[in-house]
């Protein structure tokens, strides 16, 4: 066999059960993965933060492409399909580490701030960006905040929820989009 | 950039389309157009973030210390009964928001004198602090500890694979009980093998290795892709070229996969990844050879496969042993 990598590929011999290229170091997942790869970690320290978190995360994130069926051709739009991947296991997987990490953080005096930040300018700019959030998420409608509430802490489906609140599961959609989205005005007219 | 939406039942204003995609992904129900929108429009500088963003407050809603700090007042029962405003409802947001500033911040920060470890059966990636990835196989412990000069880190047990960031200026060097291994940028595979030895097998760029104490026994030449090499304290025992590195790397996959391998060693190889003990009695059986794929996580399954595939029984011994016979 030749021990050059470039022709390592193509010299790679038959394998006796096609499905081991599939999921090996040579195949799709593999290749998808590593071309993703900058993306997908941007995306879970932005979300996660706790580099060991974001680390199980990139793992997680292999496996389950590598376990994955027909995963090339499930892929046709690989970056929509690698941030799906990311969204499903942010939201079922790490659900537990992240209740952990948010308990260790809740108190917010001055100390804290300053022990995050580098300089007095960042944390003033957070305190900012603090209040400014405050204020903005004071202005959803108590729709928004029931329907938000109810899908996200009570993990209702939208059906349940729309049967609660009387008013069809769109509007029940459309009430937990805006909330989200009003929420994330808030941070990212800020940063 | 928002996308409009019309109004039904209540007031619905417009909403940002990173939200709007977040929610559409969580509840699972993208048709394949519209995995063609949400492709391009995550291809457009900034989106990436703001779907982030969106992912980090979806999560953090989704703990009542988002909402306030006695989660049993804000449980709605009637419609139209508001969640309970107040200041604590947003104690853990602003705290979230902190955590997430910081944290960006510290990144660079962190990794040095940090400590990993798998146990037996489980595999994890580890990324350092200057990107370089370790993915851990089973049951291995590793060690790391980076300063402006240098990156150290030590495999004290096990097996991973190295993904190196080249960095002229600071070598990257993994120290194991048998002799110290150099980079430049590269990826390669340490295996921690019977008796203090050590295989490494190089898969792309170039390493050199010295066995015993990083002064004792001298340096290897330069190694590069496709080389193989085993070493203990006292130098290097065997070097191989021209080897399928890839399929030494396989496992990080989840996947072991064999193509004609005798009995024993596949029994010995699956025998990494649980804590059961397997006991193989059947000397004349050991020039069976196995083809076939372990899925790391699932020995019985694979037993059960070799049972049906081979002369042998697999016996579960009431200590919770595991004994392969002949049948």
């Amino acid at each position: 066999m030749n021990a050059d990598s470039e022709g390592r590929a193509a010299d790679c011999p038959p394998a006796e059960n096609p499905r081991s290229v599939e999921v090996g170091e040579k195949g799709f997942a593999f290749r998808l993965y590593m071309q993703h790869r900058e993306s997908m970690l941007g995306f879970f320290r932005r979300v996660l933060r706790d580099p060991e978190d974001v680390a199980d995360a990139m793992q997680e994130l292999y496996l389950r492409l590598a376990r994955q069926t027909d995963l090339e051709s499930r892929c046709q739009n690989q970056k929509a399909y690698l941030f799906t991947v990311a969204t499903n296991l942010v939201n079922d997987g790490l659900r537990k580490k992240y209740v952990r990490s948010l308990d260790l953080h809740v108190s917010l005096d001055s100390e804290t701030l300053e022990a995050s930040g580098p300089c007095p300018e960042e944390s003033e700019s957070l305190r900012q960006q603090l209040r400014l959030v405050q204020r903005t998420c004071d202005t959803l409608s108590d729709g928004e905040r029931q329907a938000f509430f109810m899908h996200r802490v009570n993990r209702m489906t939208y059906r349940e929820v729309s049967a609660e609140l009387r008013v069809s599961e769109r509007t029940v959609r459309r009430w937990v989009v805006q909330a989200l989205s009003r929420l994330q005005d808030a941070l990212g007219g800020l940063s | 950039m928002m996308i409009a939406s019309g109004r039904e039942d209540g007031a619905i204003g417009p909403v940002s389309e990173a939200a709007y995609w977040y929610e559409k992904v969580s509840a699972g129900d993208l048709s394949d157009t519209e995995m063609a929108r949400f492709e391009e429009w995550l291809l457009e500088p900034g989106n990436e973030t703001d779907y982030a963003d969106c992912a980090r407050l979806w999560s953090a809603a989704g703990v009542p210390e988002f909402w306030t700090d006695s989660p049993a007042e804000v449980v709605p029962v009637d419609r139209g009964a508001a969640v309970s405003r107040g200041y604590g409802r947003w104690v853990a947001l602003a705290a979230s928001i902190v955590v997430l500033v910081g944290g960006a911040l510290l990144w660079p920060l962190l990794g040095a004198g940090e400590h990993y470890q798998t146990v037996v059966g489980e595999q994890r990636l580890v990324v350092l602090a200057d990107e370089s990835t370790v993915f851990l196989n089973t049951d291995s412990v590793l060690d790391v500890s980076y300063s402006g000069k240098r990156r150290q880190v030590r495999l004290a047990r096990g097996e991973a694979i190295f993904d190196v960031r080249p960095d002229p200026e600071r070598p990257f060097e993994v120290q194991t009980g048998a002799g110290t291994v150099r980079v430049v940028g590269t990826r390669f595979a340490l295996r921690s093998l019977e008796n203090e030895r050590v295989r490494l097998a190089v898969s792309e760029g170039r390493v050199t290795v010295s066995p015993g104490d990083a002064t004792g026994a001298g340096t290897s030449p330069v190694l590069g892709a496709g080389e193989v090499l085993d070493f203990d304290r006292s130098g290097l025992s065997l070097r191989d070229s021209g080897v399928d590195v890839e399929s030494l790397l396989q496992w990080r996959s989840g996947v072991v996969s064999f193509s004609g391998e005798a009995l024993p060693a596949v029994i010995r190889e699956v025998g990494r990844y649980t804590n059961k003990r397997i006991e193989f009695r059947g000397e004349h059986l050991s020039d069976l050879r196995v083809s076939g794929i372990f899925r790391v996580g699932e020995v019985d399954a694979f037993l059960e496969g070799l049972a049906a595939a081979f002369p042998v029984a697999v016996v579960h011994a009431a200590d919770g042993g595991i004994l392969i016979t002949a049948s």
